[in-house]
């Protein structure tokens, strides 16, 4: 993990967003008003999807409702055998990573290429996405084109440009070589049965338009009531991501796509998988209001340390400790947060998410033993004087028989941590000189 | 919004610039003739609308031999030029929609090159997604710019997986043209 490359690609994408801020005057009302939009369509979930359901099949389109992501996963399987699809493109979504797609259908026998650059680079390599919008954050030029020679069998230039063209040039054929075609969602407008899909490459457009067959996946979190109401969403997405104004392109998808051989197949997967109990939750409901921007995770101190792949789930950081005990396979890894509290600063839909991590700790069953010790250290620093005579009284104790890097051991050290580290500095300085002495 | 009363055209061209893009205002086919032939590259492919067949024979005047994309079309095209619905200053978005050739053609073009009529070119967001809503097609698409990709080092390169360039032309068809 190349963590000063996983922190400066986090900085970066923040700063592209305060740029864009710089001209957003409106941006807190704008966030207040999602807030809202998102309040309603949870408090409305059943009657909204209902409607979406009718009004896509009224296009012609097909809607299967999952409870969980098996019967996602066999569902999609099912349509592949029934279109008698062999290849399959796929453009990001981390829905389907969700799902575990990709393996359940390489088993089936199916191949599956993954065609966001991030995205296929890290499926070549054989590594879960880095990030919610940026896979393969985690790799360097030199890395990607190792993994290039290795698992395309040609060598290409370590430079970001002939390295994204050699995989345009690989994927191309695939997308007219395919049968289907699977994408994610970002917003699905119930009232018109309008799907909203964002994009930068063009990959998302000849996914969903170049196979016989479209099957599109989302959590059933991103339906909205009407179309009109996507507006505040396609400002505060784009520059929360990525930091762009809109993204390259927006497409909106209202019906059956003419294809060469035909009108083309339209599947919808809603998926439900733990949402449903979720929007149960009156604490920590809101954390279905999240559009995926990943700028919770671009601000997070413990993000920038190891990316995704410290939080070992598909959804990671701040929102991926609320969705955690929710979403299938449940986990708790509610003690991956600093509660800085940076990450309710920055949500473009305002979600307490600090607040209700702190809510999700209190029903932590891998946390419940270290309560005690919490709730101690909370009642000592409420009453200063209490904690000072608290803390001199321990150092005075004898040193205790433990390792020095033991936490006990420094805890109790009759040195502050800061002079232990000062003292620690001197040292290795001085062996420094010795050494350069000796040598010299 | 208070944008509404200044003139929205050079925040179209501002915005487009900063997305990637360019912007041109052509009258009649000849001016548009004009335009393609430097910005455009060949094999050129157009659209079947009025607007571009009636600029053929001004293209091959200059020497261009333009192809029409009715029965067959090409996927790999060097210029793809389409009709647009309109366009939205606030982001230097086009709104690009339409069914069959037409909307395959710029799939995998190195430039798109895409018409928007002139009285349409001022669409505020909300305007933008009631032309949307009433569009018949079944997929619109906003285009800000060329296709990007950051997904190496953050590196941003142009015309990741469809075209690297896009032009915008705010067209006005002459008084006898369709």
């Amino acid at each position: 993990m190349r963590q000063p490359a996983v922190r400066a690609a986090c900085h970066r994408a923040l700063e592209a967003r305060e740029r864009i801020l710089r001209d957003y005057p409106r941006w807190e009302d704008w966030r207040a008003e999602a807030r809202a939009i998102k309040t309603e369509a949870i408090s409305r979930l059943d009657e909204l999807l209902a409607r979406l359901t009718r009004e896509v099949e009224a296009w012609g389109g097909q809607v299967f409702m999952a409870q969980d992501a098996a019967a996602a996963r066999e569902y999609i399987l099912e349509v592949a055998r029934r279109h008698q699809v062999r290849q399959i493109v796929k453009s990001k979504s981390m829905t389907t990573e969700e799902l575990e797609l990709n393996p359940f259908l390489a088993h089936a026998g199916l191949r599956v290429t993954e065609t966001d650059l991030g995205e296929f680079i890290v499926q070549l390599a054989g590594h879960p996405p880095a990030h919610l919008t940026a896979p393969a954050l985690h790799l360097d030029r030199g890395q990607i084109a190792a993994i290039f020679q290795e698992r395309l069998g040609e060598a290409c230039e370590p430079e970001p440009v002939p390295l994204t063209r050699m995989a345009t040039r690989y994927l191309k054929p695939l997308y007219r070589q395919a049968q289907m075609g699977i994408t994610g969602v970002n917003f699905a407008a119930a009232q018109e049965g309008a799907l909203v899909l964002l994009e930068n490459e063009g990959n998302l457009r000849l996914t969903a338009t170049l196979p016989p067959v479209h099957l599109a996946v989302m959590g059933l979190e991103k339906v909205i009531p009407a179309l009109g109401q996507v507006e505040v969403f396609l400002r505060l997405l784009p520059a929360s991501a990525t930091g762009q104004r809109l993204t390259a392109l927006v497409h909106f998808i209202r019906g059956l796509k003419p294809h060469p051989s035909g009108k083309q197949a339209f599947h919808l997967v809603l998926l439900d998988n733990g949402r449903g109990q979720l929007a149960q939750e009156p604490e920590l409901l809101e954390a279905l209001y999240c559009l995926r921007c990943g700028a919770c995770l671009n601000v997070c101190p413990i993000f920038q340390v190891g990316a995704a792949h410290l939080y070992r789930r598909v959804y990671p950081g701040a929102i991926g400790i609320l969705l955690a005990p929710y979403l299938a396979p449940k986990g708790d890894i509610s003690d991956l947060c600093t509660q800085c509290g940076a990450c309710t600063d920055i949500c473009p839909v305002k979600i307490r998410l600090a607040e209700m991590i702190i809510h999700t700790r209190r029903g932590s069953a891998r946390l419940r033993p270290w309560r005690f010790f919490s709730q101690a250290a909370g009642l000592g620093l409420a009453w200063p004087r209490m904690y000072r005579r608290v803390e001199a009284g321990l150092r005075l104790l004898p040193r205790l028989p433990l390792k020095s890097r033991n936490f006990l051991g420094l805890a109790l050290s009759r040195q502050s941590f800061y002079k232990r580290m000062e003292d620690k500095r001197e040292m290795e300085k001085g062996e420094k000189g010795k050494r350069d002495k000796s040598s010299g | 919004m208070g944008e509404e009363e200044v003139n929205r055209e050079p925040l179209l061209e501002a915005r487009l610039k900063e997305a990637g893009g360019r912007l041109y205002h052509a009258q009649g086919p000849q001016a548009l003739a004009g335009i393609l032939a430097r910005e455009a590259g060949e094999p050129l492919w157009l659209e079947d609308h009025p607007w571009l067949t009636d600029a053929v024979p001004e293209l091959e005047k200059i020497g261009l031999a333009p192809h029409i994309a009715g029965d067959t079309w090409e996927l790999e095209v060097d210029t793809a030029v389409t009709v647009g619905l309109g366009a939205v200053p606030e982001t230097g978005s086009v709104l690009v929609a339409g069914s069959g050739p037409s909307s395959w053609l710029p799939l995998q073009a190195r430039r798109h090159i895409i018409l928007v009529p002139l009285e349409l070119a001022d669409l505020t967001f909300s305007q933008a997604l009631d032309l949307t809503r009433q569009e018949g097609s079944p997929m619109v698409t906003w285009l800000t710019g060329p296709t990007r990709t950051a997904d190496i080092e953050k590196v941003l390169i142009l015309g990741a997986q469809g075209p690297g360039e896009l032009a915008v032309i705010m067209y006005e068809p002459l008084d006898q043209e369709t």
